[in-house]
């Protein structure tokens, strides 16, 4: 066969060839265009989107898509007379009594009590409070704090979530921290009451390993999610977004250890959204 | 002068062909670019929703609301003042199924808020399509008989659908009875198979209704003839079914939580796989919370669980909706489902399945992962009649039971293998259920539910 011929059979195939792939990659380009929106085009829409079901948009959107493993935790199994020794000191004197409902310990200074779920609470008598928790009315929550770190329970691994006074009466809630992102499950609640420290609740989890590092998804495709909720389960109340966090929590917990989840906590005026920020399930937060 | 001028043509042929391969050879590298572009640039999937559940290995059979959606039996009360009994899921009780749902409701009318005594069931002959302790609500009886939407109200639950004859051989007194009061309507345009219902079969078991105290129990009138059947038993690696609970299988991991129970999650949901009775049982778990103003009928919640049923593997024997359990406002509801021998219930836990929908949503499913397999063996045995079994009980244990069904137990008889055999279920005052072997009314050991 005349080679001229063969190039020419080649010129006409590869021609066609290049004609599909051209209109393949033209068309791949205007479909990734609709997601490659600059963010303030995203936000816009996302915006418009939760209008119509009555939602407006007044937190701030993280932009932050980091990698985030699954963490294998476990409930906290430290028993109540060395959480005493690290409250109160070793040479306290404490006495502990086995209930239905849980354990309890009982000393001068204080007792602690902690539910068959894991939970602590904390609480401290008077006198104590009045002779070496009381803080001064500047700077309660940096005087707290420090003091915390010092008498608490494995408070360095909380970071501060919200503080409300009234009254002279403040609340601090805190949450225990990995790698910075909040375990919304873990939560350290204080009390301060006349700027004496009056006790606190505070379930603390162990942290036995992580698994499946991934990219999570992004908190405008948290809000995309949600959107696509509310249009299955048909919700169009008024409300208002008021704060998006990226952090832990699990649906699922059992008496020895489970997995937290990377989610987007969605908080609103009217409950909190917790959108798996692996998935994109949406769940319904009891707060 | 020929020469110089075929000269220059082969020249400027020869630039013509080098052209023709520099061009050839940037369309090759164009079509290779293009390719390494298309094949690079492709967008990450991007999550936006739950995209659905991985599919399951279909274990038994797609099935339909309306194939599920039996009573537990039918009464046949005869002009001679007789009463059988046939099982739900036979001829005779889908031929008046069938029928009813194409008749005409006409002139409905609800009846006094407590039907006095003696009027219910009706006086003549009538046929029963049982639903006692079903929880059968009006949204789900929709789907058997064309009734008036919203004339009962959803919380009520039928307990059962009489037919009684009339001069018309196509027309019948509907009499629909729930805990509290009961509806009447006319129902016309029956099947004529439904007036042969009223001749005796051999499928039929005669029954009668026996007074003991201030109670009545209905039982079997002879010493009937039951099968006792050996069975193998089918078990469902947990492996083939679990990654159709979560959005990303990948995701799954797994914790022993306890003595042979492993939990398998991805943070969102969790599977417990633990030994029971027959072999392994699953148990899923949706974590999330559901909105609590976004109700859904029963009907609606059923409709989600066959879905959701099918798309998990399917029903696996002759499964039948046994109960139906609505939570406070219907938002949340349990659907019992048990499987049928011969027409009677099979009781325990082997082929039962649970599923809790809150919302429109399933949250939990409960079923084993062992089921009925072949039978391969049968033979006949004659079971006490009713009067029978009330002389071997005797008043005093009688006392405080309010119910008795006859229906099968199963019994291992080796690793593999079980045994189906005739049981009578008391059910006592406090809602706990003793079974009795229907041959000899000797208790049985085991413990059922």
């Amino acid at each position: 066969m005349d080679f001229a011929k063969v190039k020419a059979l080649l010129i006409a195939v590869f021609l066609g060839l290049n004609l599909f792939l051209g209109y393949q990659w033209w068309s791949l380009q205007t479909a990734v265009a609709v997601y490659n929106q600059p963010a303030s085009d995203q936000l816009a829409n996302i915006q418009r989107s939760l209008a119509q079901h009555g939602v407006h948009l007044a937190a701030i959107v993280p932009t932050e898509t980091p990698t985030m493993p699954m963490l294998h935790v476990t409930s906290d199994h430290t028993s109540l007379t060395s959480i005493a020794a690290q409250i109160w000191g070793p040479h306290v004197k404490v006495h502990t009594k086995h209930t239905a409902s849980g354990d309890l310990l009982i000393s001068n200074q204080g007792h602690i009590y902690r539910s068959g779920a894991g939970r602590l609470v904390v609480s401290y008598m008077p006198n104590f409070a009045t002779t070496h928790a009381t803080f001064g009315q500047k700077k309660v929550l940096t005087s707290l704090q420090k003091w915390l770190s010092r008498n608490g329970y494995n408070f360095s691994v909380y970071q501060i979530s919200s503080w409300y006074t009234h009254n002279e009466n403040s609340v601090g809630t805190y949450m225990q921290a990995y790698n910075s992102y909040p375990i919304f499950s873990a939560v350290l609640t204080v009390y301060v009451e006349h700027n004496h420290l009056s006790g606190y609740h505070q379930q603390y989890l162990g942290i036995v390993g992580t698994v499946n590092p991934r990219p999570v998804s992004s908190a405008v495709n948290a809000l995309l999610s949600l959107v696509q909720y509310m249009d299955k389960a048909r919700i169009n109340a008024d409300n208002t977004i008021q704060d998006i966090r990226l952090g832990y929590d699990s649906g699922i917990t059992t008496k020895s250890s489970w997995y937290l989840a990377p989610v987007w906590r969605i908080g609103t005026s009217l409950g909190v959204f917790y959108v798996n920020a692996v998935t994109g399930e949406v769940g319904v937060g009891n707060e | 002068m020929k020469d110089k001028r075929r000269e220059r043509s082969a020249k400027i042929w020869g630039w013509i062909g080098s052209l023709l391969t520099v061009f050839l050879t940037v369309l090759v590298l164009m079509s290779l670019t293009l390719s390494g572009l298309i094949w690079t640039a492709t967008p990450p999937k991007m999550v936006i929703d739950q995209p659905g559940f991985y599919s399951s290995a279909l274990n038994g059979k797609l099935r339909t609301v309306h194939e599920v959606l039996q009573p537990e039996s039918l009464w046949v009360w005869t002009v001679q003042n007789e009463l059988f009994r046939f099982g739900g899921n036979s001829r005779p009780a889908a031929i008046l199924m069938d029928a009813v749902l194409h008749a005409q409701v006409q002139d409905t009318h609800l009846g006094s808020l407590t039907a006095p005594t003696g009027s219910l069931p009706p006086r003549g002959p009538f046929l029963e399509l049982n639903f006692e302790g079903a929880g059968i609500t009006p949204s789900i009886l929709n789907w058997m008989l064309p009734l008036k939407r919203g004339i009962l109200p959803e919380g009520a639950h039928v307990t059962a659908v009489y037919l009684s004859p009339t001069t018309q051989k196509t027309v019948y007194r509907l009499t629909i009875t729930t805990g509290s009061r009961s509806l009447h309507a006319i129902l016309t345009g029956v099947s004529l198979k439904v007036a042969r219902l009223f001749t005796t079969s051999d499928e039929a078991t005669p029954y009668a209704l026996i007074p003991v105290g201030s109670r009545v129990y209905n039982l079997p009138y002879t010493s009937t003839v039951m099968r006792v059947e050996q069975w193998t038993l089918q078990r469902v690696e947990a492996s083939h079914v679990i990654d159709s609970f979560f959005a990303d299988p990948t995701l799954i991991e797994a914790i022993h939580t306890a003595k042979r129970q492993v939990l398998y999650t991805d943070g969102s949901r969790g599977v417990f796989v633990n030994a029971g009775e027959f072999g392994n049982e699953l148990s899923y778990t949706d974590g999330s919370s559901r909105l609590l103003h976004v109700v859904k009928t029963a009907a609606d919640s059923l409709n989600s669980v066959m879905t959701y049923m099918n798309d998990h593997g399917g029903f696996v024997g002759n499964q039948f909706l046994s109960q139906v359990v609505e939570g406070v406002g219907g938002a949340q509801a349990r659907f019992d489902f048990a499987d049928r021998i011969d027409g009677w219930t099979l009781f325990g836990t082997l082929d039962q399945l649970t599923a809790i929908v809150d919302n429109g949503s399933i949250i939990r499913v409960k079923r084993g992962l062992t089921y009925l397999g072949a039978r391969f063996s049968t033979h006949e045995e004659k079971i006490l009649s009713g009067v029978q079994l009330v002389k071997r009980l005797g008043d005093s244990r009688l006392k405080n039971v309010t119910d008795i069904s006859l229906g099968y137990d199963a019994l291992h008889i080796a690793p593999d293998f079980i045994e189906l055999e005739p049981v009578y279920r008391l059910t006592h005052s406090n809602q706990s259920v003793e079974y009795l072997n229907a041959m000899n009314g000797k208790p049985l050991l085991k413990l059922g539910v």
